[in-house]
């Protein structure tokens, strides 16, 4: 038994990034409806047939929040052009990077600590 | 400025507030992990057993739903204490620009996931509207020259490295043996000792080259099938000549060697006899060097069958060697040629200066063995270099520092200790480097050990 993304999910297959993308899920509750949904059987029997995995449930994880080094007097977000040229610490995957741009901010790909992993991956 | 975007539950446990002055609830992902199990497990469960398994993962993410829920409702209490400025923007000025933007991207493809089946391998990034940003095509291919660049020197300092530290336990040990010193001073067993010097050389550097590269080699795969482009197919000789090279340089040794079977031959009474008694003869010993000429017949077979059938790389069967690298090699070539550079630009490093400047790396090995004054001289000379000798080794003791767990419990510890200080993490790097140091005394272990696993 293991857990998987749906970014993870994918990248085997494309229609999982719609599980990724900002604002389709509205919450906890909405997840499991969503999941248990008949829409939801053509996934989960691709997932099946073609990775040998069978999703069993869906864990919700916690609602993702912008959080800012500005103090509020001097940038306060209430509408997605508030966040125009703000950089955006988010994963490298074109997932986040598109949910970045969705949310009207500049998502920077997480550069530095990209290299440091690659960095230590490549000693281990 | 920086800023992220961040799950709740992370904040108390890595201090995020210490460095951030208001949250923005956009809610804009509600995230979701899926729990999965194998199918062919499921499979052979009985329908009991899997209602029982169904039940026990619904369960559990059901606990686990709750206690975030009420986790995130603290958290907004908790943080509020802290300083923070928590609040809601106008959360359907941001749903609109992100339904918009999903409508686009559902729009320009075929709705449903049927339509994607047919191309089940596509990853996210062949998505319309999620288009991979392009850079130059100069630009990309220079940087990633350079990082291939980088691999082949990095890689060739690491073999350098080992060789000389293998070198160095060589000469400590074998140099107290008064045989071996007497062997190797002998002015006819001088080929025998290009023999010694370059075959295991070359052989035992082949694998430590492939143990170590192998991740970067997996890596390097991938990116190179990123911008795979038609292979061009070359000349035999010029594609198997780092074969024709190795295939060579044994040949070329082999009659020194045999000449030196035929002086045991003749001596039949040449026995290990000072350190384990007579009835070990010097000329079994040495005939473990037949296995050479193997290296030397797998290599000449190579040469010979690329004339035959033409370049190795256009034969369906070498597919499965894996793709060339940038000199155009395989990477068994490529890792044969490695070592031989390695062997001879090697030599310029350890040796003292009384020795004649055109020799050879092996013959290192005899004159330390022959004169104690030089001996000592070559040994100063590895010395000094020896924190670069140990290098890899270092790297080695943090990895299995690391599968150990051993620098995770160091981690903690230090989070234990010092963690609860303003600006925790860098307390708890300080520290943990700090622990790591007294037991390794090495940067480089330190970032291939304790630095790794903070950085998770």
């Amino acid at each position: 038994m293991s857990i998987a993304s749906a970014q993870e999910l994918a990248t085997f297959f494309p229609e999982f990034s719609i599980f990724a993308t900002g604002y389709v899920h509205q919450d906890a509750a909405h997840q499991v409806a969503v999941f248990n949904d008949p829409l939801m059987d053509p996934f989960k029997q691709k997932v099946e047939d073609e990775l040998g995995v069978k999703l069993l449930s869906v864990m919700y994880l916690g609602r993702r929040n912008v959080n800012l080094r500005q103090s509020k007097d001097e940038l306060t977000v209430m509408k997605p052009e508030d966040l125009a040229g703000v950089n955006l610490r988010m994963p490298g995957s074109d997932a986040w990077q598109f949910l970045g741009k969705a949310l009207g901010a500049n998502p920077d790909a997480d550069g530095l600590h990209r290299d440091l992993h690659r960095a230590f991956d490549r000693f281990g | 400025l920086t800023v992220r975007t961040t799950r709740c539950r992370r904040w108390s446990t890595r201090k995020f507030y210490e460095v951030t002055n208001q949250i923005v609830l956009t809610s804009h992902l509600v995230d979701l992990n899926y729990i999965a199990f194998s199918k062919a497990v499921w499979d052979k469960l009985t329908p009991e057993q899997q209602a029982t398994v169904q039940k026990a993962a619904d369960d559990a993410a059901e606990s686990g739903r709750q206690a975030q829920l009420k986790k995130e409702e603290e958290l907004v209490s908790f943080l509020r204490e802290k300083g923070l400025d928590i609040y809601e923007p106008d959360l359907n000025a941001f749903r609109d620009p992100c339904a918009g933007a999903i409508c686009r991207q559902l729009n320009s493809r075929p709705a449903g996931p049927k339509a994607c089946s047919t191309r089940s391998t596509r990853s996210a990034t062949d998505l319309p509207g999620l288009s991979r940003r392009h850079g130059g095509p100069d630009m990309t291919s220079i940087v990633k020259w350079f990082l291939r660049g980088a691999e082949i020197v990095a890689a060739t300092m690491m073999a350098a490295m080992f060789l000389t530290f293998i070198l160095q336990i060589a000469i400590r040990y074998s140099a107290k043996l008064e045989w071996l010193a007497e062997a190797v001073s002998d002015p006819r067993a001088e080929p025998l000792r290009l023999d010694a010097g370059i075959v295991p050389g070359a052989v035992g550097l082949d694998r430590l080259l492939g143990c170590g590269l192998r991740g970067a080699r997996a890596r390097s795969c991938h990116l190179r099938s990123l911008s795979r482009r038609p292979r061009q197919s070359g000349a035999p000789l010029v594609r198997s000549w780092p074969a024709a090279a190795v295939c060579g340089g044994l040949i070329w040794s082999v009659e020194p060697t045999w000449s030196k079977f035929f002086i045991l031959r003749l001596k039949k009474t040449a026995t290990l006899n000072g350190l384990f008694g007579d009835w070990i003869r010097m000329r079994d010993i040495y005939s473990i060097y037949i296995l050479f000429w193997c290296v030397a017949a797998r290599y000449g077979w190579r040469f010979i069958s690329a004339f035959r059938h033409g370049a190795p790389d256009d034969r369906p069967a070498r597919t499965r060697r894996g793709p060339r690298n940038v000199t155009g090699m395989t990477r068994h070539e490529f890792r044969g040629l490695a070592c031989l550079l390695t062997l001879f630009f090697w030599r310029g490093s350890a040796r003292p200066s009384p020795i004649r400047s055109s020799s050879p790396p092996w013959s290192t090995l005899a004159l330390a063995a022959r004169t104690s004054a030089r001996r000592q001289g070559l040994m100063d000379g590895l010395y000094q270099s020896f924190i670069l000798l140990a290098v890899p080794l270092f790297i080695v003791a943090a990895n299995i520092m690391n599968a150990g767990t051993i620098s995770d419990r160091l981690l903690q510890f230090c989070v234990a200790a010092v963690g609860r200080f303003r600006g925790g993490l860098g307390h708890v790097n300080v520290v943990a480097s700090l622990i790591f140091s007294g037991m390794s005394g090495s940067a480089v272990a330190d970032a291939a050990g304790s630095a790794r696993s903070s950085s998770r």
